[in-house]
């Protein structure tokens, strides 16, 4: 079925003006919808153009950039935009060391298969080809290649306080509901989030954590002890502080799971779920988790351990951005992002006020974006750069 | 490469069938379409794809058969209507696009359908809705949304998100041949 293209004329008096009209046949996707998943990355397709970050902005090739750790196959996909579904388009590899399965046309689903065997010069690239493999190319994108680094963690089981009661009276436990195995299974999913930079998280000691905070904060007395105190104040993080000073494992990242957070000021329970601290900050670093936490909390505060921001440096990212407003930036780029601001709107989760629930990765499901470009205009932009740049075997 | 449409330069072919005394006027427009690898204004970066082979047919009749330029460009004239721009493999047709040729003004761009008109021109996808197909539908989806990020982005312009004066300003201009 024929493509409708329209192509205008405008004649204004004896003036005529001609419109240009552009076809882009192509564009590359996730492999998948729905949540994270290790070999389908989420490739940092934000404009076309590949801003100051890395090398291959000195090559002629324009486009998405995957990026893909040596060793390891990942799937993605040709959308077929503006040419038909039946079109044969092939994909094609600019370098030896990076593989292309099927080496036929692609399927309808248009998913193919990219596998780096080793290091490669820069600016190696797929292209998505027109009829054979050395047919014209319609599309191409950047295949960032990169050795793995390890990120040694210690994970704290934490029981904090001792026992509470809850207000019923009864007994609840102080102690983090998590396992270990359940503990390995969240850093799965961590690491999924975190293959295309090369970061890989890797437990190397269990805690069982118990201790008793001294600094009190809000209202943490009696059925609250067991939680951490979170309220809105500028010391809404002084308890998880104190705790991430406790049985420290030095040289890593110490992660701390507790039960829950509770906001004194709002009487709220695990609004928030995770706090994260900079490996650069004067304080101990380290990442606080509450039970409620999913993989992508997690990822996310171990993002600002790597010294990563909140999109646009904490602020929401749009000057008239408002809790019932619609600007595209919050809705579809920051929320897309593992580093988006989930305060103060809650989660994409929220149907009202009139947020995109569909950040690209299904309704409901948050993004987990972590960016390889450094585009003009975001001071938070180029986080493959910065996270790599912290994330060593030698942590201080 | 052969090509069998004439070139010529005349604005318009008039023709005066023997049992009318009206005259009949085909007004012949330029039509310009730029196959890229990705949006944006031509010219720059690379953007162009090359060596595509295509033919164009009207009214059933193959009227050229030709590579696209080195821009990726294919020009040619055509009457207000349709034209067959088909994309060829080994003398098969792989693909195809109905060039419909329009003459009236374009959608007001402080209107979100005039927005995405002009981000359509430019190359932007914006899926498959609206009545054309080309997701032109009047209604600020986060396809939309999408595409102008990625505009303002390729702009240098400030990346606000919503279609603000510059980016208003640099659609106008952007879409002119």
């Amino acid at each position: 079925m024929p493509i409708q293209v329209k192509v205008y004329r405008q004649r204004l008096g004896q003036e005529t003006t001609s419109f240009r009209q552009i076809i882009v046949p192509i564009r590359f996707g996730r492999a998948v919808n729905g949540a994270p998943v290790r070999d389908a990355p989420d490739p940092d397709d934000r404009g076309f153009a590949l801003g100051s970050e890395g090398i291959w902005r000195l090559t002629n090739v324009r486009g998405p950039v995957v990026g893909v750790p040596v060793g390891e196959t990942i799937r993605l996909k040709v959308l077929r935009e503006d040419i038909d579904a039946t079109a044969p388009i092939f994909v094609t590899s600019s370098q030896e060391r990076v593989v292309v399965t099927p080496i036929t046309a692609l399927g309808a689903d248009g998913i193919f298969q990219v596998r780096v065997t080793g290091p490669v010069l820069v600016g190696a690239k797929i292209e998505a080809r027109l009829g054979a493999t050395d047919g014209p190319i319609l599309g191409e994108m950047i295949v960032h290649v990169m050795g793995w680094t390890n990120v040694p963690v210690c994970c704290h089981l934490v029981k904090l306080n001792g026992t509470v009661m809850n207000d019923g009276g009864n007994p609840v436990p102080a102690k983090t509901g998590r396992t270990q195995s359940a503990v390995r299974t969240l850093f799965d999913n961590v690491n999924a989030i975190w293959l295309p930079m090369g970061i890989r998280f890797n437990i190397v000691e269990w805690k069982d954590t118990e201790c008793r905070l001294s600094t009190t904060h809000g209202n943490i007395t009696g059925a609250y002890q067991g939680l951490i105190g979170i309220d809105n104040s500028d010391q809404w993080w002084i308890q998880a502080n104190e705790l991430m000073h406790v049985n420290r494992r030095p040289h890593a990242i110490n992660v701390y799971f507790v039960r829950g957070t509770y906001d004194a000021d709002n009487g709220t329970f695990n609004t928030t779920r995770g706090i994260g601290t900079s490996v650069t900050a004067a304080t101990d670093y380290g990442v606080v988790v509450a039970d409620p936490g999913d993989g992508n909390d997690l990822a996310h505060e171990l993002g600002h351990v790597l010294n990563l921001d909140f999109h646009g440096g904490g602020n929401i990212g749009h000057a008239d951005d408002t809790s019932t407003s619609e600007h595209s930036r919050d809705n579809i780029w920051i929320r897309r992002r593992l580093m988006y601001s989930y305060n103060p709107y809650g989660s994409t989760g929220d149907g009202t006020p009139a947020r995109r629930v569909n950040v690209g990765y299904g309704n409901y499901v948050r993004g987990s974006l972590i960016t390889q470009k450094h585009l003009a205009g975001d001071p938070t932009d180029g986080e493959y750069a910065e996270a790599r740049t912290h994330a060593t075997s030698a942590l201080p | 490469m052969s090509e069998t449409e004439p070139t010529g330069q005349a604005p318009h072919i008039a023709r005066l069938p023997s049992n009318s005394g009206a005259h009949n006027l085909v007004v012949m427009h330029n039509v310009e379409l730029w196959f890229q690898k990705s949006p944006g204004v031509p010219g720059s970066e690379h953007r162009e794809i090359r060596d595509l082979r295509y033919q164009l047919r009207r009214e059933g009749n193959i009227v050229r058969s030709a590579r696209v330029a080195r821009d990726g460009k294919i020009s040619f004239r055509a009457p207000l209507g349709e034209t067959l721009v088909e994309l060829l493999v080994d003398n098969r047709v792989v693909a195809s696009y109905r060039v419909i040729v329009e003459e009236h003004a374009l959608e007001a761009v402080n209107t979100v359908t005039g927005q995405q008109r002009r981000l359509r021109m430019l190359g932007y996808h914006l899926g498959h809705s609206g009545p054309s197909g080309d997701g032109v539908d009047g209604s600020m989806g986060s396809r939309t949304e999408q595409a102008i990020l990625n505009y303002q982005t390729d702009k240098g312009i400030a990346i606000v998100g919503n279609v603000d004066s510059a980016t208003r300003n640099a659609l106008t201009n952007d879409v002119v041949t």
